[in-house]
């Protein structure tokens, strides 16, 4: 503490520990009170399979199933809670094979939901509000018809030992400081029967 | 800092009295547990990390100011040095 430089370099690097004990308190507080998520609905309305190929270079003819689908789930008090930067939804098929027994799990759609504050130039400043329900908040996820983003292709080329597909909507939460978090944000009623090829 | 000219050396040592500098050590500590408490319970019930840490960067400016600059108030038990003594030849 002895010249103005001294103190400085003390001052400062004292603050720097304590801002990492600062950061890791809010972690830990943070991950110990995640609020819970209603589950919400998956419905899949239309199902085909035909005979395509993937876009890339080089792919063959195939098998691929196109779907459409609804989605319908408020994830506001998860969007809005206290270390929360952003969400990352993804909607996944999960599916066995019949003759190998091979379980599969491919992502057919996905979306990444950020919070009001990083995007919305009315937030600023203001206090983001505890949960906003309804159609306003920007946690509401309400698709209806849409069409899924990736291909969805069964490694083994054809879809006949497949007989039905579960559709679960998980979501992984990004925290600004903390561990990455993640659940299950909606499921369907029950599965879904993959139906045979369609025949041009 | 010895290659520098005297007026700047002047102003980057900064000098201040031995108590202070203690009082100053012991403040400082003190201040900066408390300041971490309390940002973390300002952000944890004001739902918000960033308002935390702005609270923490607002009590850490606060603190420079007052600390870091050499002030009178910092000032005011100097060092009594003994006067100039001729060395006893012998």
């Amino acid at each position: 503490m002895y010249s103005t430089l001294q103190r400085l370099n003390h001052i400062s690097s004292l603050a720097t520990t304590y801002v990492m004990i600062l950061l890791g308190f809010i972690s830990i507080a943070s991950f110990l009170s995640l609020p819970s998520v209603d589950v919400g609905n998956v419905e899949v309305k239309d199902l085909i399979i035909q005979k395509g190929r993937l876009r890339r270079w080089g792919a063959r003819q195939e098998e691929l199933a196109s779907l459409k689908f609804d989605i319908r789930t408020d994830l506001n008090p998860l969007l809005n809670s206290y270390n929360t930067k952003q969400l990352f939804v993804y909607l996944t098929a999960s599916y066995e094979e019949q003759s190998t027994g091979n379980s599969h799990e491919v992502v057919l759609w996905d979306r990444i939901i950020e919070r009001a504050d990083l995007k919305d130039i009315r937030a600023v400043g203001n206090k983001v509000p505890k949960t906003k329900s309804g159609r306003k908040g920007r946690g509401n996820v309400r698709v209806e018809e849409v069409k899924n983003k990736y291909q969805w292709r069964n490694p083994s080329g054809t879809f006949k030992d497949i007989e039905y597909a579960n559709m679960t909507l998980h979501y992984s939460l990004m925290p600004y400081v903390g561990v990455l978090s993640s659940g299950v944000a909606a499921t369907a009623n029950g599965p879904v029967t993959i139906p045979p090829l369609i025949k041009r | 800092m010895n290659q520098l000219p005297p007026s700047v050396q002047k102003v980057l040592e900064g000098k201040i009295d031995p108590k202070s500098q203690y009082a100053l050590e012991q403040i400082t500590q003190i201040f900066l547990i408390a300041l971490t408490v309390v940002s973390f319970v300002i952000s944890f019930f004001s739902s918000s990390v960033i308002f935390g840490l702005e609270v923490f960067l607002g009590g850490l400016v606060l603190l420079i100011l007052a600390a870091v600059p050499p002030w009178p108030y910092l000032n005011r038990h100097p060092v009594k040095f003994l006067p100039v003594r001729k060395l006893h030849q012998t």
